[in-house]
């Protein structure tokens, strides 16, 4: 009688256990939906500086960002992560996406991979693009960020010491779409999303030495509205 | 049954532990020439430092002092324990030797942050107000304690270059 009663005691304490488990387990997962409702409400609507379009207001260059649009990319000379010398004139006569990037930027990280489809799928057509480190890394960890976001286009080091020349590089991503003869005709900071850089892209391979100077990208304050460009916008 | 119990009270106490390590607090003491001012060439700043400009302590006794920061309307910052490598925490840097010594530094737990673009990616952020605390022992007399919080700021789409923003308190024991 008494071992049955303790086996009934037993089966009745593994009974609560299970309901206390899954009324905990419940709980957690309550909770975690809850901290991803939470972080989706944490993103801010209209954030002030950044450029990246959202649906409600069309994109542009940050307040004080130069708008470098339709003049001659400034040349450099840096070193890529063999150690060998690479200058953005030896690309003359390709059309150039130069991206700089950070190996703590979030949303870089993001279309770096976007960026390596995109200088496979157009290479043909002529398209080359070289990401640039503006940061004072060492080459293992840029090299090992690289190979993890499995990026083999060039990547070049010690773009801080040509920030001035592009504008500051204040945010990142920071891209530059350089046309065939050396006129930058996009520039964009912060992360777009990939139809649109692809769209940016694809204006930039249609380019012609006859083309209007016009960017793809919406003007920037100094010029809203004076760029449409062939998504539509304005 | 009680063994049972017992594990059950060990994994609840784990539990809530976990949070507490959380907040363990880090310091990065710099002798010598400090650059405290900004990142060279580039001054703008994503947080202000609201403080106090003055505290009272007791002299030479454990004391503490809470030191509060505001972040721009938009923006984010990287808490003081990220939770990727790549990332690059919040920090105090403190110049030593000032007749002031600051035992350790308690940061607030970040919040939790995804960027729209990249959902499945769980940052550890701080936004809007927070204040982190130092315990600090100051000799007798007046002392300014010179430090800067040092930070990586991003908003929803771009990320900023690590800055230095000043702190500077001056501290009164009596």
């Amino acid at each position: 009688m008494k071992r049955n009663v303790l086996m009934l005691l037993l089966v009745a304490a593994c009974v609560v256990l299970l309901i206390t488990s899954a009324v905990l387990n419940f709980r957690s997962r309550r909770h975690n939906a809850l901290d991803v409702s939470q972080e989706v409400q944490l993103v801010p609507k209209d954030a002030p500086s950044s450029s990246a379009p959202s649906k409600d207001a069309p994109a542009g260059l940050p307040d004080n960002t130069p708008d470098l649009r339709g003049k001659v990319a400034p040349n450099f000379t840096l070193k890529d992560l063999s150690g060998k010398t690479v200058s953005l004139k030896d690309y003359r006569g390709k059309a150039v996406l130069v991206n700089f990037w950070a190996t703590w930027c979030a949303p870089c990280k993001v279309e770096m991979p976007w960026f390596e489809k995109l200088s496979q799928q157009y290479a043909s057509q002529g398209l080359v693009v070289l990401g640039v480190t503006a940061e004072d890394v060492p080459r293992d960890e840029a090299a090992k960020s690289a190979q993890s976001l499995g990026v083999s286009y060039p990547i070049l080091l010690r773009g801080d010491t040509i920030a001035n020349d592009w504008g500051g590089l204040d945010g990142l991503p920071s891209s530059f779409y350089i046309n065939r003869q050396g006129v930058i005709v996009d520039e964009t900071v912060g992360l777009y999303s990939k139809d649109e850089v692809e769209a940016i892209v694809k204006h930039l391979l249609a380019q012609t030495p006859d083309s209007p100077q016009s960017p793809a990208t919406p003007g920037a304050k100094s010029s809203a509205g004076l760029a449409p460009g062939p998504q539509g916008k304005s | 049954m009680r063994r049972v119990q017992q594990l059950a009270a060990a994994g609840l106490c784990g539990l809530f532990a976990l949070p507490l390590a959380a907040q363990s607090a880090e310091i990065v003491p710099k002798s010598g020439p400090v650059q405290l001012n900004s990142d060279p060439g580039n001054s703008k700043q994503w947080m202000s430092f609201l403080g106090p400009e003055k505290a009272t302590v007791v002299a030479a006794k454990p004391s503490t002092v809470t030191l509060n920061f505001r972040i721009a309307d938009g923006f984010h910052v990287n808490s003081h324990k990220p939770l990727a490598k790549f990332l690059i925490a919040t920090q105090l840097i403190v110049v030593e030797g000032q007749g002031v010594r600051i035992a350790n530094v308690d940061f607030p737990p970040g919040q939790p942050y995804a960027f729209s673009f990249d959902p499945s990616n769980k940052l550890d952020v701080y936004s809007g107000d927070f204040a982190v605390t130092a315990h600090v022992t100051a000799a007798p007399g007046e002392h300014v304690l010179h430090a800067a919080l040092r930070y990586q700021a991003c908003d929803h789409a771009a990320c900023y270059p690590p800055k230095m923003l000043p702190v500077v308190v001056t501290l009164t024991a009596n």
